[in-house]
């Protein structure tokens, strides 16, 4: 396996290096990374970039396999990776281009609360949120799904939670897509999936998943914020969660069927992860149709997620959570496929944007955007470790025509969970977080050394980039006060 | 990076890092010995096997076009059976194998979060760098699992 140094990178400028398409010859287009020099020297042990080039190797990809400045090793694609294929040149989807956890995203909440109201409560509201909304491993959830309604949250995601009264409109204008995806397609969903996805909606998860409070303490852009509701000391929470069983198993039915369709399709990859199969295929319609309804199954349990918070809200502060102005900033997915209209060589083309742990950035006047939102821009989600800080950016032109509309998407590990653990021998992160004013609850010691704040990039260094690149901007930066963790 | 080890040199399972996630490594003098080794490397992850009791068996029968492919399936089943029914298993027994077929008794009890202490969630059993050999001192096989 080659090392990061054996992968030939030619600067461009402070911010943007290129893999040349001549590194390998099964290369169709360069590779094209996000990152300053600090940034680079964390990918020198891993195989991101070498990932970066295999998937260059895709057919019908255009202009560059992309990499955003959180990138890390990843299956086949790297995490932090972007590709757009045309599907008329005969461009592919692949599974793992979008991953296990298939609209893995986050979601952010205000408050009208200030860090003063909060903080006498802070350690009764923690705990309530975490005795409220199942999280870690083989936690069920609250909300079951019968056989009837699986086909309603499959094709109308968030719609159908609001429908059945958690939540409202404006939180659906407020989610990416409106909270579901047309075109899903339950009949190309296995037994399997709907098997484990059946007991698990309105759940966290494990690993990097997590619910924040946190409160507001750099402002940027006054007038976005403003626009967007944020304010400085104000109190907001964070959801990172996707769709669960529901969505691993899709993936892997999937990879196992984009797998066997390499062959048929004589398509030739440098890694059986980047398994995948045309667009226009029988086997790659049937994915994009079951990706749709893991993605709607994740939009549907962060809405049930942030209706079970909002019910904690109210509790401990004995007050609605409409008075609270408990309303929805924004949603995004992070892990998802979807198809978006581009101007390649003076002509429009509608793409595949294939978006690994990377976040949609779009400009503002962009169609897809809500009305109320429109003139400003797409609000851009990005959380960063609970020691540190999270970010709310806003997307640009730059990023429309540069990145397909994208740009990072949290902090990146830069610590194994190996690591981690070592790292955090005889300390107590939680104590150590306590001190800095942050209550961590989590169901484990290991999961919660695992994903302690040294793990991670700093998110201040990858939204630096972000930021001077010009493929997002800063609105507000959030520090956590609060964190439950699976 | 060495973190677990099982006590037999003859057979046994160790995890290793990869970035995000975890990898395990496996090795036997048998056949079976891998199966079974493989699975409790599995069920190590999300708990912690000796708190786990045989109270509930059940028996496993699958069939696989190659020995590499019988071991991904395996590994998938079980892990299947936790998500669904959220037992946590922690012993395993091969019945009887063939190089594509293999039939199994596997034990453990339901969760319960006041009882075990429980680890992290896999997503899934992915084909990175995934391999099972024959070796001078029987079969050795390395799989990664998505945290």
């Amino acid at each position: 396996m080659k090392t990061q140094t054996e992968v030939p990178l030619r600067k461009i400028d402070d911010f943007r290096w290129e893999i040349p398409r001549d590194y390998k010859p099964g290369m169709r287009v360069p590779g094209l990374i996000f990152a300053d020099e600090k940034l680079l020297k964390t990918l020198r042990f891993d195989q991101a970039l070498e990932q970066v080039a295999n998937v260059a190797h895709l057919p019908g990809i255009v202009r560059y396999s992309l990499a955003m400045p959180d990138i890390h090793w990843g299956y086949g694609f790297p995490i932090g990776g972007v590709a757009a294929t045309d599907p008329d040149e005969g461009g592919v989807i692949s599974p793992g281009g979008v991953g296990y956890d298939i609209n893995c995203g986050v979601r952010l909440v205000r408050t009208a609360l200030k860090e003063n109201e909060v903080r006498p409560k802070l350690k009764s509201l923690i705990a309530t949120l975490f005795n409220t909304i199942p999280c870690g491993v083989g936690q069920s959830g609250d909300i079951r799904i019968s056989g009837k309604d699986r086909k309603h949250i499959v094709t109308k995601g968030a719609r159908w939670v609001v429908a059945q009264g958690y939540g409202t409109e404006e939180d659906l204008a407020h989610t990416e897509a409106g909270g579901a995806l047309e075109d899903a397609n339950p009949d190309a969903v296995s037994n399997r999936a709907h098997e484990r996805g059946k007991n698990q909606l309105g759940t966290l998860g494990s690993g990097n998943h997590f619910l924040e409070v946190q409160v507001v303490d750099q402002i940027f852009d006054e007038v976005l914020a403003n626009r967007f509701g944020i304010e400085l000391n104000q109190v907001t929470m964070m959801i990172h969660s996707g769709s669960r069983g529901f969505g691993y198993q899709i993936c892997d039915d999937f990879l196992e069927v984009t797998r066997r369709a390499l062959t048929k399709y004589h398509i030739q990859v440098p890694d059986i992860q980047l398994a995948c199969a045309p667009v226009h295929s029988d086997e790659g319609k049937r994915y994009i149709g079951a990706m749709r309804a893991a993605a709607n199954y994740a939009w549907a349990n962060r809405q049930c997620i942030m209706h079970l918070a909002r019910t904690v809200f109210e509790k401990v502060f004995g007050r609605s959570w409409g008075d609270l102005e408990m309303s929805l900033v924004y949603d995004v997915a992070h892990n998802i496929a979807k198809f978006e209209k581009y101007k390649i060589d003076g002509k429009e083309k509608v793409l595949c944007v294939h978006r690994k742990g990377a976040t949609r950035a779009f400009p503002p006047g962009h169609t897809e955007l809500p009305e109320d939102y429109r003139e400003f821009g797409q609000p851009v989600i990005i959380p960063g470790d609970m020691g540190r800080n999270s970010y709310l950016l806003v997307g640009t032109s730059q990023a429309l025509n540069e990145t397909f509309g994208t740009t990072c998407h949290g902090a990146g590990r830069v610590m194994s969970r190996h690591q981690a653990v070592k790292d955090a021998a005889g300390r107590s992160i939680e104590q150590e977080l306590e001190k800095k004013g942050i209550i961590v609850m989590g169901r484990g010691h290991r999961s919660i050394a695992e994903e302690q704040p040294a793990a991670y990039k700093d998110v201040n260094d990858v939204v630096d980039v972000v930021h001077h690149a010009g493929i997002a901007k800063r609105v507000a930066r959030m520090r956590p006060m609060g964190v439950i963790k699976g | 990076m060495t973190t677990t080890m099982t006590a037999s040199p003859a057979r046994g399972f160790k995890t290793f890092d990869h970035t995000a996630d975890i990898g395990l490594e496996i090795w036997g003098d048998t056949f079976e010995a891998i199966y079974e080794e493989s699975a409790k490397g599995l069920f190590s992850l999300m708990a912690k096997l000796s708190q786990v009791e045989p109270h509930e068996t059940r028996t496993i029968e699958l069939k696989e076009e190659s020995g590499e492919e019988l071991l991904m399936v395996w590994l998938k089943e079980l892990l299947f059976i936790f998500d669904t029914e959220h037992l946590l298993l922690s012993q395993f027994q091969v019945v009887d194998i063939t190089f594509n077929h293999l039939t199994a008794k596997v034990s453990g009890e339901k969760l319960d979060s006041a009882k075990h202490q429980l680890g992290r969630e896999v997503k899934a059993v992915t084909r990175h760098l995934f391999e099972f050999k024959k070796t001078s001192s029987g079969f050795s096989a390395r799989v990664i699992l998505d945290i």
